[in-house]
């Protein structure tokens, strides 16, 4: 999954059905540190997570099942991503952090944030066929 | 900062430095081995090391917990002391050093037990050098953690 | 649209709210944790011995036998919530051999072996780790 994939489909909405608002795209510059490109792709992802699937009539559960699960796991995410940090800002620190505990902090986020956007991915992607199908 | 980093690695330096002092200890003792009167006219006394050790806690400057401090026990020189054993005497009457009856007072050293402190020096300087490189490799390994 | 848009909500019968933290709290991958955590521990403590070798009455550490045993127990059981709470315990080694002449029972030959035996653990240990990660993320994205 490469970063310049994940930009072109957020910049270009492509997820979000019409009639509904689009989400402001990303304006990265070179050099933008990964930190705050995760930040800001995760909010997108919740943004466009909570927009695309926000129940339009009452008494559906299912979607809004989705959306708890999503959310949830966007905040995982982002829990683990703050648990590297801190790891590591105690191992440059020099204190009470072993390096393997931010080794393995770094790529426990690693790991589910690729969770994330590949799921992301394939919602984009199943959305897209369902809205090929419709029209 | 290196205490995480790589582990042990302030112990097993403190006792380099430990048994460096004890290396040029023992070689000043050989050196003066024959030495009947230095500066002050006294004959020369052996010296020795005495070692101690300083617990983790104390180096650390608080409570070592299981938080991933890796401090361990260090240890230092005490003090560099005289041996307290009495100098032998030998009887060589035409030494300048003789006193009336032709007793020479020579240094309480015994090459045999400096070879003894030297090797046992070496053999610590060595094992710790040990557990530094193997320190290294752990955190080597480490930083490997989801290379792909 | 209104009509398309209802045809694209999916339907989710069996929500999975935890699916990030299913992928950690396994057995295994909190045991290697454990043991990384305890064998980096225990190289401190037994790099401390070997700095010591030579320390008159100086008492051998390690890591304490109840906590050895409770991280045994805690593996075999494969209790993931005892193994991700364990925290090293190092102290003195009461069962350690008696002193010697000068008053300290450090070995310094044993203490070598052990810390062998403890720094192969522990890299065993972060390979292992390190295979986990790359498994998961083969599954993820389908791509070895």
């Amino acid at each position: 999954m490469n970063v310049g994939s994940i930009l072109s489909a957020l910049q270009s909405g492509a997820v979000i059905p019409s009639g509904v608002a689009k989400p402001v795209g990303i304006q990265l510059t070179e050099g933008t540190p990964i930190t705050s490109f995760r930040e800001t792709l995760t909010e997108q992802i919740r943004q466009q997570a909570s927009v695309a699937l926000h129940p339009q009539e009452t008494g559906s559960t299912t979607a809004s099942n989705y959306q708890g699960f999503a959310a949830q796991m966007v905040d995982d995410v982002q829990r683990l991503q703050s648990n590297a940090t801190a790891a590591t800002g105690k191992v440059l620190q020099g204190d009470g952090g072993s390096l393997h505990t931010a080794m393995i902090a770094m790529e426990e986020a690693s790991v589910s944030f690729q969770l994330l956007v590949e799921m992301r991915n394939k919602v984009v992607e199943t959305l897209q066929e369902l809205m090929r199908m419709q029209v | 900062m290196s205490i995480n980093l790589i582990p042990g690695i302030d112990s097993a330096g403190s006792a380099l430095s430990a048994e460096r002092v004890r290396l040029n200890v023992v070689a000043n003792n050989i050196a003066n081995a024959s030495t009947t009167h230095d500066i002050n006219g006294k004959v020369y006394r052996r010296q020795m090391v005495v070692f101690e050790s300083v617990l983790a806690q104390q180096a650390a400057g608080s409570q070592v917990s299981g938080s991933g401090t890796a401090a361990g026990n260090q240890v230092r020189v005490r003090e560099i002391m005289e041996d307290p054993r009495p100098s032998k005497s030998v009887y060589m009457p035409g030494h300048p050093d003789a006193n009336e009856q032709g007793m020479v007072p020579m240094p309480n050293v015994n090459i045999a037990e400096e070879m003894v402190d030297m090797i046992t020096a070496s053999r610590s300087i060595e094992a710790n050098v040990q557990v530094i490189t193997t320190a290294k490799q752990m955190m080597q390994r480490a930083m490997e953690i989801g290379k792909r | 649209m209104a009509h398309a848009f209802r045809i694209l909500r999916v339907d989710f019968k069996h929500p999975l709210p935890g699916m990030i933290p299913a992928l950690f709290n396994d057995a295994q991958y909190q045991t290697l944790r454990a043991l990384l955590d305890v064998s980096f521990a225990r190289h401190a403590a037994l790099a401390g011995n070997v700095a010591n070798v030579n320390t008159p009455g100086y008492r051998r550490q390690d890591a304490s036998p109840v906590f050895q045993q409770e991280l045994t127990r805690a593996i075999e059981a494969r209790d993931v919530s005892k193994l991700h709470s364990l925290v090293p315990q190092i102290g003195i080694d009461s069962s350690a051999a008696p002193a010697r002449m000068d008053g300290s029972n450090v070995n310094l030959e044993r203490e070598m072996v052990e810390i062998a035996k403890n720094s192969a653990q522990y890299e065993v240990s972060a390979a292992l780790i390190s295979k986990r990660y790359q498994m998961l993320r083969a599954a993820i994205t389908g791509k070895t």
